[in-house]
């Protein structure tokens, strides 16, 4: 899914996991006594010893063989004997004891024997060793599905190793240069605004230095002067007003420029936070369902908004933050040694000190907010435990305990902050008193000097240090701002991978070149030797066949997880088969367009999903053209045109979030009327009425009867009793079909499952009748 | 058979394949099993329960004390791994990436670097203990703060105390 290539991977299990990225040759040699290389089918590292200590065991398969080999330092050495060999025609059993810390595996023969060999492994190799259980234990049963599939080890191997630390990581594969590169090349199509906002702040900083330096010439070349005799009222007059003037102007376009600069670049980042936004939603639009079963929800969303609007917040403010400091404070730096360099020494020496300290205090800081972070998440946890669960407070009575409990946690967050508070108002009073001081011996060695003679040739001018004395008081800002940033830049990085990874990750499904257009789907469904599997191991369903034609219900059902719903997933082609085929009116699904098809499948789920918006919107959903009579008809064959009738504003009744201001049965009777309008060729029902009441559910099943009409049907169902209608019932079981018929041909089966299923459900209704 | 224990009907006992097995009178077929603490912190010993290949409970041993030697033996040998656990007595450095805080660490079993998430935090136990779950769902405990060198405390501080 994602796009880091597995050599790319190898190097991250080394970097992260500090454990090799790849089965070592040496080992491959070792395992290969007859030929150059023997075919590797699938490895993994045992990283317990038998005494439980931290080692290293290669656990390597072949065609005939698991091979033991442990992996021996020895100085710069590393050293590989084969520890055991095991044919695989001696092992009957894997058993597999799992706890806190780790796995022991071990590979049995019969009962009376010693194991063939034990492993121990902890959580972190655990991936990867099921998936070599799993391939043992396929080996090992007659018949084998699995045998002859070809396995990537590497990829299965770093696959494996990796998946909890990409999980939550993401974007490994970017350097952090590179990601900001990428991030600033958001900013490329905007260079106009870019440059602009870039030279107001240029000019900002610039035109920031003026000021305190017409401040001294006002003095030194006008006032002093004047009060010497050396210049006459008029003459001083005109030239102290025009001095001022200059300095009104100069505030003038100072904010003129600070305007510039904010107004374009706030615009720029909004830009660019408005592209990445639009670029990331569109981009998620094209994902696989794979993607979104990995992916909390909650995290996708944090993407869209939270980390676009930190981005932003870098664009309009850090990018320019951070360069308008590096000018200021170099501009200071030079216009202090310019004006007398003794002094601007002075000043400048304590500056790296300053920044260490800065950085330092900033570095305290982290950590304080750490732990304030993780004492306020305590706070909040019990907010989202109590609150949710008032109910169940209330009922046993526990007001009183969970408000010491908040208020304990409440206590014990406000003692982290006043912490906090403490060490930042103790810093900042003494990094400015630091800053003061040196302003102090600036003091210091300036005195003597304007008390100097004028002749002297270390004299200082009056003016000259008023504006010694303006530039000091600017430079403490800077140094805050560079102080902060390497929080900044983290901040906004670690946005920029979140965003990125998604950009990133391709779609598993993809349409073909050149698809098949079918405007009008006929329902004639095929199963080709269908196997499939989520994670490309443990497969859910192996080498399926059945035809249904166009028009026929068929009935799924058996125990879960045993592949119902994966077929229905299959035929809407939200997952590709691993091998086989699919075949929709005789074209493999794979080949068709896939937007075309999809508008002729339609789906009725358990937990049906509505969107914020009126009633209309959610029957009509996907349907622009379609009108108010097409709606209320819909909404009468899904049994639901009278309930709605009943609520205030009608169809234009807002459902809230996900439909939460109905109930079940009237949210499942909505998605029927959607599925009625949408006129489906191929209709799937995933436990459509499951999980309503017997009045309600002879409703829906009565708006389905009629939903049914005309169209190919899979309904999945644990009731037995809502598929005495189907044409044909398949009995699914451990990923193929186990039974198929009508409902009286299977009941008419003695030893058959689902008879056995049908009679554990009456016994259950009579148990409950009673 | 290397340890065989009749508790009433209930024989729990280690064939040669080391694997634990418990049989249920005398012509119930023997199941194998293995052992899972219910209260794994604080009743090591206590409330045992055996479970079946499918993890079902076939019986619940609530005092290990209370079976013979060679049962107790042999459900001690069962619950070695059980009982396993990372334990650290060193941290040479804790470090954040992206969306990652990086533990490097010295444990009793050997030197781990281990990952958490950033919004992820060591569970602080009453006895002051301190546990933490890293991505892959490895358990590292530490016997407690003031049990570590002073570096070590220092730089763990921040997460714990």
């Amino acid at each position: 899914m994602n796009t880091i290539t597995t050599e790319k991977k190898k190097k991250f299990i080394e970097k992260y996991l500090v454990q090799k990225g790849s089965l070592p040759q040496e080992v491959k040699i070792l395992v290969s006594p007859n030929r150059p290389v023997a075919k590797i089918e699938l490895y993994a590292l045992a990283d317990l010893d038998e005494t439980l200590r931290l080692a290293k065991t290669w656990v390597v398969l072949t065609a005939e063989h698991l091979y033991l080999v442990p992996e021996v330092e020895t100085g710069n050495e590393t050293q590989y004997t084969i520890e055991c060999t095991i044919p695989l025609s001696k092992m009957v059993k894997v058993t597999e004891v799992g706890s806190l810390g780790c796995t022991t595996m071990s590979f049995l023969q019969s009962d009376d024997l010693p194991p063939l060999g034990v492993i121990s492994f902890t959580a972190r190799q655990k991936i990867i060793m099921g998936h070599l259980k799993y391939v043992l234990e396929q080996r090992m049963k007659e018949n084998s599905y699995i045998e002859g599939i070809d396995f990537d080890a590497d990829k299965e191997y770093t696959d494996a190793l990796l998946k909890p630390v990409l999980e939550a990581q993401n974007s490994v594969s970017t350097k952090k240069g590179k990601a900001l590169w990428r991030l600033l090349s958001y900013l490329l199509p905007y260079r106009k605004e870019l440059t602009i906002g870039i030279t107001g702040a240029v000019l900002t900083t610039l035109v920031s230095l003026v000021p305190a330096f017409v401040s001294g010439y006002l003095i030194d070349k006008v006032i002093q002067p004047f009060q010497d005799g050396r210049l006459s009222m008029e003459e001083a007059g005109q030239m102290a007003w025009i001095l001022v003037g200059t300095i009104g102007l100069i505030y003038v376009l100072r904010e003129f420029f600070i305007w510039l600069r904010l107004k374009k670049m706030s615009v720029l980042g909004e830009k660019v936070a408005r592209e990445l936004r639009t670029e990331l939603f569109a981009h998620l639009q094209t994902l696989s369902m794979d993607f979104y079963s990995k992916k909390q929800t909650g995290s996708i969303i944090t993407r869209v908004s939270s980390d676009t609007d930190r981005i932003w917040d870098f664009v309009a403010f850090g990018v320019v933050e951070v360069g308008i400091a590096l000018i200021s404070l170099t501009g200071l730096g030079a216009v202090l040694i310019y004006l007398d360099w003794r002094l601007g020494l002075i000043m400048i020496a304590p500056v790296p000190l300053l920044l260490y300290a800065i950085y330092r205090h900033g570095e305290g800081m982290k950590k304080l907010f750490l732990k304030a972070w993780r004492k306020w998440s305590d706070m909040t946890t019990v907010l989202s435990d109590t609150i949710p669960g008032m109910q169940v407070v209330k009922a046993f009575n526990q007001e009183k305990r969970e408000t010491k409990r908040f208020n304990k946690k409440n206590d014990v967050v406000t003692d982290e902050f006043n912490e906090i508070h403490n060490a930042w108002t103790g810093f900042w009073p003494l990094l400015m008193l630091g800053i003061q001081f040196t302003m102090l011996t600036v003091w210091i060695f300036a005195v003597p000097r304007l008390l100097s003679p004028e002749s002297t040739a270390t004299h200082l001018t009056a003016g000259t240090f008023v504006s010694f004395l303006l530039y000091m008081t600017m430079f403490s800002q800077p140094i805050e701002v560079i102080g902060q940033v390497a929080r900044m830049l983290n901040r906004a990085l670690s946005s920029a991978y979140r965003i990125f990874e998604i950009l990133d990750t391709n779609p598993t499904i993809r349409e073909a070149k050149e698809p098949v257009k079918i405007r009008r789907v006929e329902g004639d469904v095929e199963f080709k030797n269908v196997s499939f599997s989520y994670d490309g191991v443990r497969h859910i369903l192996r080498g399926m066949d059945f035809k249904v034609k166009a028009g026929e219900m068929i009935g799924l059902v058996g125990t879960s997880g045993g592949g119902k719903s994966t077929i229905t997933k299959l035929i809407g082609r939200f997952y590709d088969v691993n091998d086989g085929q699919v075949l929709i009116d005789g074209h493999n699904v794979r080949d068709l367009e896939l937007g075309l098809y999809r508008r002729q499948v339609g789906m009725v789920l358990q937990d049906p999903y509505l969107f914020h918006g009126s009633i209309i919107d959610n029957i009509a959903y996907g349907m622009p053209g379609v009108n108010h009579s097409e709606v209320v008809e819909a909404a009468r064959v899904a049994n639901a045109h009278n309930f709605i009738g009943k609520l205030p504003y009608g169809y234009e009744t807002v459902v809230g979030e996900r439909g939460h201001t109905l109930s079940g049965g009237e949210r499942q009777r909505i998605s029927i009327a959607r599925a009625i309008l949408h006129n489906p060729r191929i209709l799937i029902l995933d436990e459509a009425t499951s999980a309503v009441d017997t009045e309600t559910e002879r409703n829906i099943q009565e708006a389905l009867d009629r939903l049914i009409e005309g169209r190919t049907v899979f309904a999945v169902a644990h009731r037995l009793s809502t598929l005495r209608k189907a044409d044909r019932i398949f009995v699914i079981g451990k990923g193929s079909i186990v039974e198929q018929g009508t409902h009286t041909e299977l009941l008419a089966k003695q030893d058959g499952e689902y008879r056995k299923l049908h009679k554990m459900q009456q016994e259950m209704s009579e148990f409950f009748a009673l | 058979m290397s340890a065989l224990q009749l508790v009433d009907d209930y024989k729990i006992f280690q064939k040669q394949n080391r694997q634990l097995y418990f049989k249920k009178g005398k012509d119930q077929t023997e199941t194998e099993v293995s052992v899972k603490p219910c209260f794994p912190w604080t009743q090591p010993e206590h409330f045992l329960s055996l479970r079946d290949d499918d993890d079902n409970e076939v019986f619940l041993i609530e005092d290990l004390q209370a079976l013979d030697f060679n049962a107790i033996e042999a459900v001690r040998h069962s619950m070695r791994p059980a009982q396993f656990i990372l334990e650290i007595n060193r941290i040479n450095s804790i470090e954040e990436d992206v969306e990652l805080r990086i533990f490097d660490v010295e444990t009793v079993q050997g030197s781990r670097i281990f990952h958490t998430k950033l919004e992820d935090w060591p569970t602080l136990l009453d006895d002051g203990s301190i546990l933490i779950e890293d991505l892959s769902g490895d358990t590292f405990k530490v016997e407690g703060l003031q049990r570590l060198d002073q570096r070590s405390q220092k730089i763990l501080s921040t997460y714990v105390s």
